[in-house]
């Protein structure tokens, strides 16, 4: 079957037939498990990174060079509109300061505290490999764990929410974006509060997904995450409703269609189910107290994230 | 069915020319290309590795390369593990390009591609609903394997190169 005068034929064909059958075995097991050979994907990202980074430059260079090109030539009209945008962003900005010293005022009166959960730290990437394909949509980030990332943390761009850490190696991190089927992010409407979930599928334009019926969401609307899975804080930019067809929505991404290079990583630390125990049951027993921080050992709200090669 | 003469040298090249061809689009699929606000990949790239895989390099090691290019690729793509690995197999097996009598033109190694692309094209499809348990997003699918055709003159071109640079002039017209 293979082979050649130099080659022992039946060797060859063995070794096909092995090969194949290694393919397929390793393929038939891979599906719906955990991930086989995580730690070797993980070091192979890492270990590829930067070649990939090397390879992306003149890549990204000329996207760039592009957009400037594109830039220019609506430079005139970008300066008026941007011009009236600042004047409109002064006034609000003031009622925002204004705002924000009347919450403080009520807060100290109610003894609450509203703050933001986003934190005020950003560790800074390069996104050197995107895949949008048909099967993953996922992108490779220069940054990992000995920058200081983990896994859940958020991935944002400039204009708003890529995407979740799905695996962080020692220089690399492999990042699950929104439209990736294996993706479930709790969002909510910035009018209306209304909470959806948004599922990936795949595609350009993820879906809203556990719609209520009587829940408020309307074409236009700007989509945020919710924090309700205490994974992802709340208030991250994502994009805005669509409506399909009746009560069915869908989310045009604010980071789709975009050259995503340079990314950063908010460093949130996720709400555990012990702090949450912590909160609701009394301390005395010491019993009690350990059975808490067992649960928490595997205890990161993973509800709406699922594994990775969970389809 | 007479595959080869018997005063070619083939098993010459070890299983190194078509690795380094194969690994070089395995690095490019796994980069995007944003144009026009849409984002192109090129998953289907080194797949042209396979169907142009050298004459001169051993069987055994060619095939053990095939493979180990194919997981790292799905190791790369972080997509199912064994699925590109099976769909190169699978079209080394069918065309069987290290074994093809006269070295490839350029009308001939198109038509080869336009096959093996419509192949892998089917494949990935059935093994990606396999795989994900739903049907994998037909129109990215086709815009892939529509730039992979596109691109298919200029990797032709610098494979050409390569062997140019790399080959024995004692062996350059085989």
């Amino acid at each position: 079957m293979f082979g050649s005068s130099t080659d022992n034929t039946r060797a060859s064909t063995i070794t096909f037939i092995f090969t194949f059958i290694a393919s397929a075995l390793l393929f038939i097991t891979d599906r719906g498990s955990e991930r086989l050979l995580l730690r070797t994907q993980t070091n192979a990202e890492s270990a590829t990174s930067p070649g990939l980074a090397m390879l992306s430059k003149p890549l990204r260079g000329a996207e760039n060079l592009i957009a400037e090109f594109k830039d220019r030539s609506r430079a005139f009209e970008e300066n008026k509109s941007l011009r009236e945008e600042l004047y409109a962003l002064r006034e609000d900005k003031q009622r925002a300061e204004l705002m924000e010293m009347k919450l403080r005022r009520f807060e100290e009166i109610l003894g609450a505290d509203s703050g933001l959960d986003i934190p005020a730290r950003k560790i800074v990437a390069r996104a050197v490999s995107e895949i949008e394909g048909p099967f993953v949509r996922s992108a490779l980030i220069n940054s990992g764990r000995n920058q200081g990332l983990k896994k859940g943390h958020p991935v944002m761009t400039v204009d708003g929410l890529y995407g979740h850490i799905l695996r962080a190696g020692p220089n690399a991190s492999r990042v699950l974006l929104l439209g990736d089927l294996n993706s479930r992010i709790s969002v909510m409407s910035m009018r209306s509060s209304a909470r959806a979930i948004l599922s990936g599928d795949n595609s350009d334009l993820p879906r809203l997904a556990f719609v209520d019926d009587r829940a408020d969401w309307a074409d236009g609307d700007k989509v945020i995450t919710s924090g309700d899975d205490g994974v992802l804080p709340a208030g991250l930019p994502i994009g805005i409703v669509k409506e399909q067809n009746a009560r069915q929505f869908v989310v045009e991404l604010n980071t789709s269609k975009k050259n995503n290079d340079w990314v950063w990583v908010y460093p949130f630390e996720p709400v555990t189910l012990s702090e949450i125990l912590e909160d609701d049951l009394p301390s005395e027993g010491a019993g009690t107290k350990s059975d808490g921080e067992g649960l928490s050992g595997s205890s990161e709200i993973q509800a709406v994230m699922p594994e990775p090669g969970t389809p | 069915m007479v595959m080869r003469s018997s005063s070619q040298n083939y098993g010459k090249g070890g299983g190194w020319k078509g690795a380094v061809f194969l690994l070089f689009l395995v690095f490019i699929s796994v980069l995007n290309v944003n144009i026009g606000g849409r984002t192109i990949a090129f998953i289907f790239l080194p797949l042209m590795g396979v169907c142009l895989w050298p004459r001169t390099d051993k069987t055994i090691q060619s095939i053990l390369v095939i493979f180990l290019m194919g997981l790292f690729l799905d190791l790369l793509s972080a997509g199912p593990l064994g699925l590109w690995a099976l769909i190169f197999l699978t079209v080394f097996g069918v065309f069987r390009p290290h074994m093809r009598s006269k070295p490839h033109n350029f009308r001939s190694a198109f038509t080869l591609w336009i096959m093996a692309l419509m192949i892998a094209f089917i494949a990935s499809f059935l093994l990606g609903w396999f795989a994900l348990g739903s049907r994998p997003e037909f129109t990215v699918l086709v815009y892939q394997a529509l730039a992979a055709l596109v691109l298919f003159p200029l990797i032709y071109a610098i494979r050409h190169l390569g062997r140019y640079i790399l080959t024995d002039p004692d062996l350059r017209g085989m």
